[in-house]
């Protein structure tokens, strides 16, 4: 038998880990412009002649000059700011934002990459790795919004509908209780859920962002993004559960719980995209069922356990005389 | 007149007549009204004219030193701190608590006064002036605490106590953030009276004369609907101590205030934050700010009733972890860009959501019996107590010269401390509830 304190016991020690690597992201030294090993943020940096400059760098603002016959030993990265090379590169240079200029004494001995920012080089640059140039996430994210043919969108959307659907029936024949649970509050508590999912996407945003800027933390809001994912899929999944009932239950018709599951997911799906196209009400009302569905997921723990008020009971005019529930 | 009885007058301890009063009618709703009112006017009073006005009062006036203003105030938290307390104490043994008339005479009184110290705030001009003020405004305030809190347990029914705590945290919030920009004594003291002399007047006639509706508020306390709060666990014990549950409510909520005062006193010193956020005189940037503390209170009052007192503590703990974290991130990196919005948005999502706690928690481990001792305690020690020490720790960190960075992030590590604890509290298994799933 599992007892309550085994039950914890996991969820305890990953908080306590993931506060145990964001206490580490507070941990670097105070001195202004200077993060961790080697991160530029402002101010002009120059590596001057026979001067070695040992470690990664990320230059994330400011100006970064690597004069003749100086030398970086360690990979370069430059999300923003500028960098003038003339020396020597013991290691990658990789572009993601601002500029890097490479002059004709630059000699980088690994690969260049650049996907984002601008990368000019000199006649005479000297690159011993492969040189790859492609277009930035900025450009990609532009290009995928380019309006598609219709028939392609449709095929897009088609695709997406069916594969909610094919995930709704596999949740809801694996465990079809946590998924009726989650439902349960999802509709029987639509505004606590919608505030829960409110609060946690607030805070969702700043701690990634956070995480993001430490550098070394990029994996953690990684899995901090993939673990809202998860949560907004799953939601979505139990909100279609809900749907799918109730559609059926209009219909005088009765489904095992898989196909009611992927009906209702795939109506909510297709919905959404649908309504989606509408300015304003469409990002509000998205808006809506996505946070009341993450609220869902998080009030049931993932439908490991229902979830009921604490005070329900409250208003109801008895006197017990004590053991009410503390809430604490 | 209306006579002022004591509780034991009634009834008898702990034999609440329910069958006078009847629960229909516009009556609760003016109680409510009266409470949000009340409570707004406050909560607003206190955000601006004392902890922003008197800074000015101190410095641009009188011209005194930051370091001596910083005593000042931390000379008003104390007193105001003691006589809370005591206030509380002598109301609970004299059985004062459960008396409607008395809470509601005490607190105009207080309105009355704290009018007064308003309208002559800004003509002080001496150091002995300024410390006559805090020394009488510290009594006002301190009066304030347990009769106005004491009040909850009449006026609002314990289901609702979330949502008018986010009414009273929204009426505060916002117009303190959108109309208070300019942090002048004068500007404070003459928005302050158009709100307080009318405010004052009203309080006066209807807590002194008879009327029918004040009279219909006193009793409304023991309808279940109103008095016990939801985590009074054991009624027949009501006079004793609030229990465990309680205290740690009492530790955690004092830790919220003295991080937050701890941060705040720092950031509202430094310029490139508080010019591009709260002092900004960009309207849209104050709208945004108040907007937010709106949207905060209105989650946090659907959520009161609806988590544990644990969960939120915990989501305000780490609320303040993060946003104090943003912060240093932005004063080590990118200090000479201006700070982003979202940095004091957070902020005030995290602020708003321990105010609407504090307006709703203490009346919610109390019955109109301990009513008034608990506020006390429970606005006194997690409010001023923690302006008090956070106030001292200020000036010792800004005589030892600490930078704004190491200052923030020690605020920083300390909410994440107290996030630890309110998880590991949270996760932690309940003992009553896991003897209850213990088989027979």
């Amino acid at each position: 038998m599992t007892s309550a304190p085994t039950r914890r016991t996991c969820p305890l020690l990953l908080v306590l880990l993931l506060l145990g690597l964001l206490v580490t992201g507070c941990s670097a030294p105070a001195d202004t412009g200077r993060y961790s090993v080697t991160l530029i943020t402002q101010q002009h940096h120059v590596v001057d002649e026979r001067q070695i400059l040992v470690g990664d760098t990320v230059v994330a603002g400011g100006t970064v000059v690597v004069a003749e016959d100086a030398e970086h030993r360690g990979s370069l990265t430059v999300l923003a700011g500028e960098v003038r090379i003339s020396g020597r590169v013991a290691g990658d240079l990789t572009v993601l934002g601002g500029t890097a200029a490479l002059t004709g004494t630059a000699e980088i001995t690994g690969d260049v990459a650049a996907a984002g920012g601008a990368l000019t080089r000199e006649p005479g640059t000297m690159v011993r790795g492969s040189v790859t140039e492609e277009p930035g996430p900025a450009t990609v994210l532009e290009r995928s919004r380019r309006s598609r043919a219709p028939a392609e969108r449709a095929l897009w959307s088609l695709a997406g509908v069916a594969v909610m659907a094919g995930l709704a029936w596999l949740a809801a024949r694996l465990a079809p209780r946590p998924l009726h649970r989650t439902a349960a509050a999802a509709t029987a508590f639509p505004v606590i859920s919608g505030a829960l999912g409110t609060l946690v996407l607030i805070a969702a945003l700043p701690l990634v962002a956070s995480m993001i800027f430490t550098l070394f933390l990029i994996p953690v809001a990684g899995i901090v993004l993939l673990g809202l994912g998860a949560i907004t899929v799953y939601g979505l999944l139990a909100a279609g559960r809900a749907l799918g009932d109730r559609i059926l239950h209009r219909l005088g018709r009765t489904w095992s719980t898989p196909r009611a599951a992927a009906l209702g997911t795939a109506v909510l799906v297709a919905a959404l995209q649908v309504i989606g196209l509408v300015p304003v009400v469409g990002a509000v009302v998205t808006a809506a069922v996505l946070v009341t569905a993450v609220g869902a997921v998080l009030l049931t723990r993932f439908g490991l356990r229902p979830y009921t008020p604490p005070d329900d009971g409250t208003d109801d005019g008895t006197d017990d005389g004590g053991a009410r529930e503390a809430g604490v | 007149m209306v006579a002022i009885r004591s509780a034991g007058d009634r009834a008898g301890d702990g034999a609440p007549m329910r069958s006078r009063v009847p629960g229909g009618g516009w009556v609760p709703w003016f109680g409510v009204g009266l409470f949000v009112a009340a409570a707004s006017a406050g909560y607003f009073y206190n955000l601006t004219f004392v902890q922003l006005g008197l800074v000015d009062l101190g410095t641009r006036v009188i011209g005194l030193p930051e370091e001596r203003i910083a005593r000042s105030m931390a000379l008003l938290a104390g007193l105001t701190l003691l006589v809370a307390m005591g206030t509380g104490l002598v109301m609970h043994h004299r059985r004062w608590s459960e008396v409607f008339e008395l809470k509601l005479r005490l607190l105009a009184v207080v309105v009355v006064l704290q009018t007064a110290l308003t309208a002559v705030a800004p003509q002080l001009r001496s150091e002995a002036g300024l410390l006559v003020w805090i020394v009488v405004a510290s009594i006002g305030l301190g009066l304030g605490v347990p009769s106005l809190f004491g009040l909850t347990c009449d006026l609002v029914p314990t289901r609702h106590r979330g949502a008018v705590a986010a009414v009273v945290t929204s009426a505060a919030f916002l117009p303190a953030a959108v109309f208070s920009s300019d942090w002048r004594i004068e500007q404070f003291a003459a928005q302050l009276l158009w709100l307080m002399v009318p405010g004052a007047v009203g309080l006066v006639v209807l807590a002194f004369a008879p009327w029918t509706v004040t009279a219909r508020l006193a009793e409304q306390h023991h309808l279940p609907r109103y008095g016990t709060g939801r985590f009074v666990r054991h009624r027949a014990r009501s006079r004793g101590w609030p229990g465990r549950a309680f205290t740690l409510a009492l530790v955690l909520m004092f830790g919220v205030y003295f991080i937050d005062s701890l941060g705040f006193l720092r950031i509202v010193d430094t310029p490139v934050y508080i010019g591009s956020a709260w002092h900004s005189s960009d309207p849209a940037t104050l709208w945004a700010i108040g907007a937010t503390h709106v949207l905060a209170a209105v989650l946090a009052g659907i959520l009161y009733p609806a988590l544990g007192q644990r969960v939120l503590l915990g989501w305000i703990f780490g609320l303040f972890a993060l946003v104090q974290l943003n912060y240093v991130l932005h004063a080590l990196t990118t200090p000479e860009l201006p700070a982003p919005l979202g940095m004091p948005l957070l902020y005030a999502v995290a602020v708003s959501i321990y105010t609407v706690l504090n307006f709703a928690l203490w009346a919610d481990f109390s019955t109109p019996a301990t009513i008034a001792r608990n506020a006390a305690l429970g606005v006194g020690v997690s409010g001023w107590l923690a302006t008090f020490l956070s106030t001292a720790l200020s000036i010792g960190w800004a005589a030892a010269e600490l930078p704004f960075a190491a200052h923030l992030r020690a605020v920083a590590a300390i909410s994440l401390l107290l996030f630890s604890v309110t998880v590991l509290l949270f996760v932690l298994p309940d003992r009553r509830r896991a003897e209850e799933e213990e088989p027979a």
